[in-house]
């Protein structure tokens, strides 16, 4: 099947492991990949802030792009991106030109457990890692996308991790875009929460489907001296 | 059926029920356990004889309440009172324990056939009160207090004997 | 009263997240009602039929709110109640004060009312010259502070039994203790007074039945039941969404608010008022009046998005998932309306002028909308008022900011060079703070995902 990647401007520009590990893995699984090298973002940053004049013309320009592709699948290792991507059909709702476009964009838009479990049907890429770890569910995967036992279906074949279920796994980590940084005393004290529980946990890393909420984990974590390291689902099954 | 399953879901909610034939008898025992000094009761005429119809705020001075209820909610171990048929709303709140009878034939499965039933007649009551068992509060820290400015105690007599 | 103001959100959340009492109280109460209302969730196999369900009474009432208002109107009057109709607060609070005067009242008795909280009612009767009582446990605690509530249900959530034993020892002259039995029954002995030579009632409505102009009221301590059936008056306050089409939609909004709300399978009393009694020698109050508040919801209500809202049953359930709410508490929002469903409906009554924070003091997260017994999508409305609001509020640079954003984002050469720019740029400008003060901040990459992938 031929896939055209998403990479998300996250990805792009501060984690490049979870782009290039998603690619290995899709290829992996029997995908071709194709990369347009003129995309950029998915326009959530200005859509969750409310400027959606701006949003929309980013999304354009992502419809664009997108419909030139003959991939049959658009995947990106984000359920954030790809939960705005399905919001594109609302950004659009009152506009008869770019509904249909939206529509057509959104329902080929997928993240990367989604499809290779619902969509490849795939649930073991012939991954390993040994320890133990435990998974956050993303907030907009979850909630937007439903993935829920997608992604433990997949850590649990990988070869040698130990997985355990994280207290309040589906509890926010307080990213929230913006409001990490327009409410950081806020976004820092939920984020407390998650941290209070990965020490429960007493795993060696935690696993999630969003680089955002990887950040966020990832750098409470690293202040404050912790051995728990963070990965991306995508890091997670590329590993042998 | 519906008596059974009134009496577990009012006890597990700290009310007290007994199923009988024999109202009187449950009654007089109730009374004598509690030690009651003063016991007011509805104008219930069969009600009479265990206590006194109170007037105005002296409603405040009685130890224990007796009334009828006019239906019952097997599913969630509730009494109906409509007091257009009996002069219950007071007896049934202020006094610090309440006593109601209400006959087996008048306990409804469910919520919705109360509902039904309530505005099945030309129109409805001007005062209906569903009570499920004493009262209760979580205010102070989530923890949960039984008796606040209703009754402290419930206690239903099922009558089986029609 | 010491009410915070939506305007200083950032400074009052601040100031409650350095409050180790609260953020405890707040953890505890938080943690145990949500388990409380998942359980009860849990033992109704067609919950989510019934959210279905009762969301669509909700959309049929607000489609057709001006019919079904002036059908339960005509069905309240016909059977003795008289019906004010006020446009906003302060007529609300004059037609009850005007009411009070009338009939000589010296001693009110009040139960729990988020609507007289929404229009200052206490304080307004207060000036009146009225003595007015709050009946509720919770809210005579807040009213004895002198603080607002801080939850939609459980108003004093935020207050330790220790702080609620000195505040009934300094003003109640209560011997020190801080056994909730004893709080509790120091609280029924004095309110029983109240009770026995109250003059007027005053209540909330839960729900309004437009086919029998019946009022229906739920709580679990039966100072409704006494408020609305001992004095001679009683004044019912109501937003005008409250009410709905039939008798029987009642079954499924009292499956819901309880499990909701407290994780009850019932509240202990619900009180059925239909007009007034029929008898002048029956018991129960001789005049009952009903009071409609608008106060901005019909202007809710014309707008197709956040029209949903208005279907709120004030239930809390929103405020316990929330995230934000679990770790600043309801003071925090300066409304009387906190978490979730107050950042949605505080700037549309109170107007976003001093409001303007709110809808952006969330993560989106979506906990919200899960728990939802009306399924109200508020993420959706939070987007949506962060719409209106940011061309229209957000600072000059922000806005700056988000039009450079869209032109680098459009543009494949502004966004390669933008990249390269980043690198070099953040060995010499500080990161924000904002990130870095709490968290450490990943580095940009030296080659972006665009750059490897060109020389694969």
């Amino acid at each position: 099947m031929k896939v055209s990647l998403f990479v998300t401007c996250l990805v792009d520009q501060l984690w490049t492991s979870i782009g290039v590990s998603s690619v290995e893995v899709l290829r992996r699984v029997g995908c071709e990949i194709e990369f347009d090298q003129r995309q950029t973002c998915c326009a959530q940053p200005a859509f969750n802030t409310g400027y959606r004049k701006e949003a929309k013309q980013v999304a354009k320009r992502f419809i664009e792009i997108y419909e030139e592709s003959d991939a049959e699948a658009i995947v990106s290792p984000s359920g954030s991106c790809t939960a705005m991507v399905h919001h594109y059909p609302e950004l659009f709702s009152d506009d008869p030109e770019w509904l249909p476009r939206a529509k057509a964009i959104a329902a080929r838009t997928h993240e990367l457990s989604s499809f290779l479990i619902r969509v490849l049907k795939v649930e073991d890429v012939g991954a390993s890692w040994n320890g133990k770890l435990t998974w956050h569910d993303a907030c907009h995967g979850l909630r937007d996308l439903n993935l829920k036992h997608e992604p433990r279906t997949l850590i649990q074949n990988v070869r040698g991790a130990e997985f355990v279920e994280l207290e309040h796994a589906d509890a926010c980590c307080g990213f929230g875009g913006t409001f990490s940084v327009k409410y950081p005393e806020i976004s820092v004290a939920i984020l407390d929460q998650k941290i209070d529980a990965i020490e429960r946990a007493g795993v060696q890393a935690v696993v999630s489907g969003d680089a955002s909420c990887l950040m966020q984990i990832g750098g409470r974590l690293s202040r404050k001296g912790s051995k728990v390291r963070v990965m991306h689902l995508a890091e997670l099954l590329n590993h042998r | 059926m519906n008596s059974q399953l009134f009496k577990e879901n009012l006890e597990s909610v700290e009310g007290h029920c007994v199923i009988t034939t024999d109202v009187t008898d449950a009654l007089r025992r109730i009374i004598t356990d509690l030690r009651a000094q003063r016991v007011a009761v509805s104008d219930a005429p069969e009600l009479a004889e265990f206590g006194v119809v109170p007037s105005g705020t002296e409603i405040f001075d009685f130890d224990v309440g007796i009334t009828n209820a006019q239906a019952a909610i097997a599913e969630t171990g509730t009494l109906v009172l409509d007091s257009s048929c009996e002069r219950n709303r007071l007896v049934s709140v202020v006094p610090p324990v309440h006593i109601a009878i209400v006959a087996a034939s008048r306990i409804y499965a469910t919520l919705a056939d109360v509902l039904a039933l309530l505005q099945s007649g030309k129109e409805v009551s001007p005062a209906i009160t569903f009570i499920t068992g004493p009262s209760r509060t979580a205010d102070i820290e989530l923890t949960l207090t039984i008796g606040v400015h209703g009754p402290k105690e419930l206690h239903v007599i099922i009558d089986e004997s029609t | 009263m010491n009410h915070l103001s939506s305007e200083k959100f950032r400074e009052n959340a601040k100031a409650a997240l350095a409050d180790t009492h609260l953020r405890g109280a707040l953890k505890n109460a938080t943690s145990l009602f949500g388990e409380r209302r998942k359980q009860a969730a849990a033992s109704l196999p067609n919950w989510e039929a019934l959210r279905t369900q009762a969301r669509a009474i909700k959309d049929e009432a607000l489609s057709h709110l001006d019919r079904y208002l002036k059908e339960f109107v005509r069905n309240a009057e016909s059977r003795g109640a008289k019906v004010h109709w006020a446009r906003d607060a302060a007529e609300a609070n004059g037609i009850i004060c005007k009411l009070a005067k009338a009939h000589h009242a010296r001693i009110i008795v009040k139960s729990k009312s988020m609507t007289t909280e929404e229009t200052h009612l206490n304080a307004a009767l207060e000036a009146a010259g009225m003595q007015v009582v709050e009946t509720d446990l919770g809210e005579y605690i807040i009213q004895l502070a002198d603080e607002p509530p801080s939850h939609i249900i459980a108003p004093a959530i935020h207050k330790t039994r220790g702080q609620i034993a000195e505040l009934f020892t300094a003003e109640l002259g209560m011997p020190p203790t801080d056994d909730i039995m004893q709080l509790t029954g120091t609280a029924r002995t004095t309110l029983r007074d109240r009770f026995a030579t109250a003059d007027l009632g005053i209540s909330g409505v839960n729900f309004a039945i437009a086919a029998t102009g019946t009022i229906v009221i739920v709580e679990n301590e039966g100072n409704i039941r006494l408020t609305t059936s001992l004095p001679r008056v009683h004044v019912a306050v109501m937003g005008i969404e409250k009410v709905i089409p039939r008798f029987a939609d009642l079954d499924v909004f009292l499956k819901l608010l309880p499990r909701s709300g407290t994780g009850q399978r019932l509240t202990t009393y619900q009180s059925f008022i239909t007009g007034t009694k029929r008898h002048p020698t029956d018991e129960g109050p001789e005049e009952l009046h009903i009071v409609l508040l608008d106060n901005g919801r019909s202007r809710m209500l014309a707008h197709p998005v956040t029209r949903q809202s208005l279907a709120c049953i004030r239930c809390g359930a929103c405020l316990n998932a929330c995230p934000v709410y679990q770790q600043v508490g309801g003071h925090a929002y300066g409304s009387v309306y906190p978490g979730p469903i107050g950042a949605v409906i505080t700037p549309q009554l109170m107007g976003i002028e001093k409001t303007s924070q709110l809808p952006f003091a969330s993560s989106l997260c979506g906990a919200c909308r899960d728990v939802c017994p009306v399924k109200i999508d508020i993420p959706q409305l939070l987007l949506h008022l962060r719409a209106e609001i940011s061309p229209r509020k957000g600072s000059a640079a922000e806005r700056l900011a988000f039009k450079l954003w869209a032109r680098v984002m459009t543009s494949p050469a502004l966004y390669k060079m933008s990249s390269v720019a980043g690198r070099l740029l953040q060995k010499v400008i500080p990161i924000s703070r904002a990130w870095t003060n709490g968290r450490d901040l990943r580095p940009i990459e030296s080659k972006s995902f665009h750059e490897l992938w060109e020389n694969e």
